[in-house]
């Protein structure tokens, strides 16, 4: 062999990745060849001087960043733009199933045992607070973790309710009319500045305003009230909105639903359950089995938060004080806040478990009537639109709810 | 030796975790992350030379595991598949950058090229090669620096053979490509390097 045949072997000499046959014939070269020597001295030196790059520590928190981008079901950012638009195309579908939501009526004495003295806040105060809702609704949302009143009335919060409310008038005037004829009574109402919703019963979706623009719609309440339902881009969009009206007032009562769960708030919000977990899928586990053992379940999950995985769990009202204890107790908590917990009435989303009663429209959906009858179900559905239908059994509203649902925000640790 | 058994050993537990994991073992995916997070991080900033971005592939390649856990049969060890992902990742981000500017595009079939042309092999004057390997501290940052400067694809072949004495074999699952072709380009990947650090031999 002569150089120019041995040198393109020189590398794979170095790396002893070469046949036996090979290596002899290059040993034979290397013996009598000052060049190829030198030429094999150097990429031992280069391959000392890669083994000795220095290795850097990854950064700390790796694994829980991790877990977090799984929970989040974040995917690699290398996806062809086609797996991208697919999968926007199926998130969006599965998220407008996801959207709509079940509801309950609730009573007031499972609130106030609930919520103590937030409860006890009359209809008379109220009024004097009606500015408050969609401050609260909007603003708090997005503050979950601050203490309630921390987020009471800032000047920053008033106008964001302000610029809120306006967004929500200015759609609702945009919007055509409800044309649902499922609906029990459609009618689009004003939204005052720094309000939430007035009137007798509500309407708004902003969402789509498109072709088919926005729906609504009212119902008529067993105890004469009414209720309203909207969608609006003042607000998240998985989010959709439940007023009640009293006397064509709207009461502070909201219902909100997130994902498939509706949230019942008396005056305002209380804050959710936070906890902040370094691994939030073992912590789902943990929760999941903790429920399970105090026959509730969760019932699902919202992934689409950016820094936050919400949890619905379910639970039977008479084991919610046990709950609390023992998720308090639990040492996979890292830090956990618990004053009040939010509530609320749950109708789940399945429709072998509902009655199906009727449907609102193109693209809309369908409510119906747990057959436990213990609940009255409203259903709000996507394709973009809101809409609300009530069930043909109102004389079970005002009843008693058997469950209640909690809202648990899980956060990656703050250090 | 023992080195030889501790990675036997390696190789034996990460077989053992997949099997975990792959069974719905929570766990064992964390432990198969505490155990090469350091490994994916290095190899992810070797290739392309940013903190964040390396952070980020390093992390987007133990998701895509967990995605596809189930998926992996065992054809070739753990660490090989971890890195086949890291690099497909760090190319997907090279690729990135490089439709917004930045990076380079290299030929895999043309001669090495370098802003003064094509550069032949050129010999240095030394005789008498040295016997012991000995690098010091100059050279191997001296080294760091053209290693970025390298086009991609020899910075991979030669961070997974020389800074993480992966196998040819090895090498051509991780970067998807003939074991010929990591041969010839280990070479021309050598041959770029020791020319862009001509004069700082020893």
């Amino acid at each position: 062999m002569n150089c120019q045949e041995v040198e393109h072997d020189l590398s794979a000499y170095v790396d002893g990745e070469l046949s036996a046959p090979v290596r002899s014939a290059v040993d034979e070269h290397l013996k009598t060849c000052p060049h190829c020597q030198k030429r094999v001295a150097e990429l031992k030196q280069l391959a000392a001087g890669l083994a000795a790059l220095p290795e850097t520590q990854p950064p700390s928190e790796f694994l829980t960043a991790v877990r977090w981008k799984i929970v989040r079901g974040e995917e690699p950012s290398d996806l062809s733009w086609q797996e991208m638009l697919f999968r926007s195309v199926w998130l969006r579908l599965s998220l407008a199933t996801a959207i709509l939501v079940a509801l309950l009526l609730l009573s007031t004495d499972v609130l106030q045992s609930m919520w103590g003295r937030r409860a006890e806040k009359t209809l008379a105060k109220v009024g004097e607070e009606s500015a408050k809702p969609a401050e609260v609704t909007v603003a708090g949302r997005g503050n979950a973790n601050e203490p309630a009143a921390s987020r009471d009335k800032t000047d920053a919060l008033a106008t964001k309710a302000k610029t809120a409310a306006e967004t929500v008038k200015k759609n609702i005037v945009e919007a055509p009319a409800p044309a649902s004829p499922a609906v029990a009574e459609s009618e689009v109402l004003e939204a005052k500045p720094g309000g939430y919703l007035h009137g007798t019963g509500a309407v708004i979706d902003a969402s789509s305003s498109s072709a088919s623009g926005g729906r609504g719609g009212t119902m008529k309440l067993a105890d004469g009230r009414q209720a309203g339902v909207g969608r609006g881009r003042a607000f998240r969009k998985s989010e959709a909105q439940l007023g009640i009206a009293e006397n064509g007032e709207l009461s502070n009562e909201r219902l909100v639903a997130s994902n498939g769960v509706m949230f019942l708030y008396l005056n305002e919000p209380p804050p959710a359950i936070t906890v902040e977990a370094n691994d939030p899928v073992a912590f789902e586990t943990r929760v999941s089995s903790l429920v399970t053992s105090l026959q509730g379940q969760v019932i699902g999950q919202d992934n689409t938060q950016t820094n936050m995985q919400k949890l619905y769990v379910s639970l039977p009202i008479e084991n919610l004080e046990a709950f609390k204890a023992q998720f308090t107790n639990a040492q996979m908590l890292v830090k956990l806040q618990f004053d009040s917990v939010r509530a609320g009435v749950l109708g789940s989303l399945s429709s072998t478990t509902h009655t199906e009663v009727g449907q609102t429209g193109t693209n809309q959906t369908f409510y119906g009537v747990s057959p436990a009858a213990t609940q009255t179900v409203v259903i709000i559905t996507g394709g973009g639109s809101a809409a609300i239908a009530s069930d043909g059994d109102r004389s079970k509203l005002g009843e008693k709810p058997a469950t209640v649902v909690l809202e648990i925000q899980v956060v990656p640790p703050k250090n | 030796m023992e080195r030889v058994e501790n990675r036997e050993q390696e190789i034996v537990t990460d077989r053992e975790l997949v099997v975990r994991c792959r069974g719905g073992d929570e766990t064992a995916f964390d432990d198969l992350v505490l155990r090469h997070q350091r490994r994916a991080f290095n190899v992810a900033y070797q290739l392309l030379r940013d903190h964040e971005d390396a952070t980020e592939v390093a992390q987007d390649a133990f998701v895509r595991i967990y995605r596809s856990i189930s998926d992996f049969r065992g054809e070739c060890e753990f660490t090989t598949w971890l890195h086949a992902i890291v690099v497909n990742l760090a190319r997907n981000k090279h690729r990135w950058w490089k439709r917004r500017g930045k990076g380079t595009t290299v030929s895999l079939d043309g001669p090495v090229t370098t802003d003064e042309g094509e550069r032949t092999m050129q010999v240095a004057a030394n005789t008498d090669p040295p016997d012991a390997v000995v690098v010091k501290a100059e050279f191997v940052n001296l080294l760091s620096e053209k290693m970025a400067e390298l086009p991609a694809v020899f910075r991979e072949v030669l961070v997974l053979r020389n800074v993480k004495n992966m196998s040819y074999e090895q090498i051509a699952i991780a970067v998807n490509c003939p074991v010929g072709t990591v041969k010839s380009r280990l070479v021309r990947a050598r041959e770029a390097l020791r020319t862009a650090m001509a004069g700082e031999w020893s």
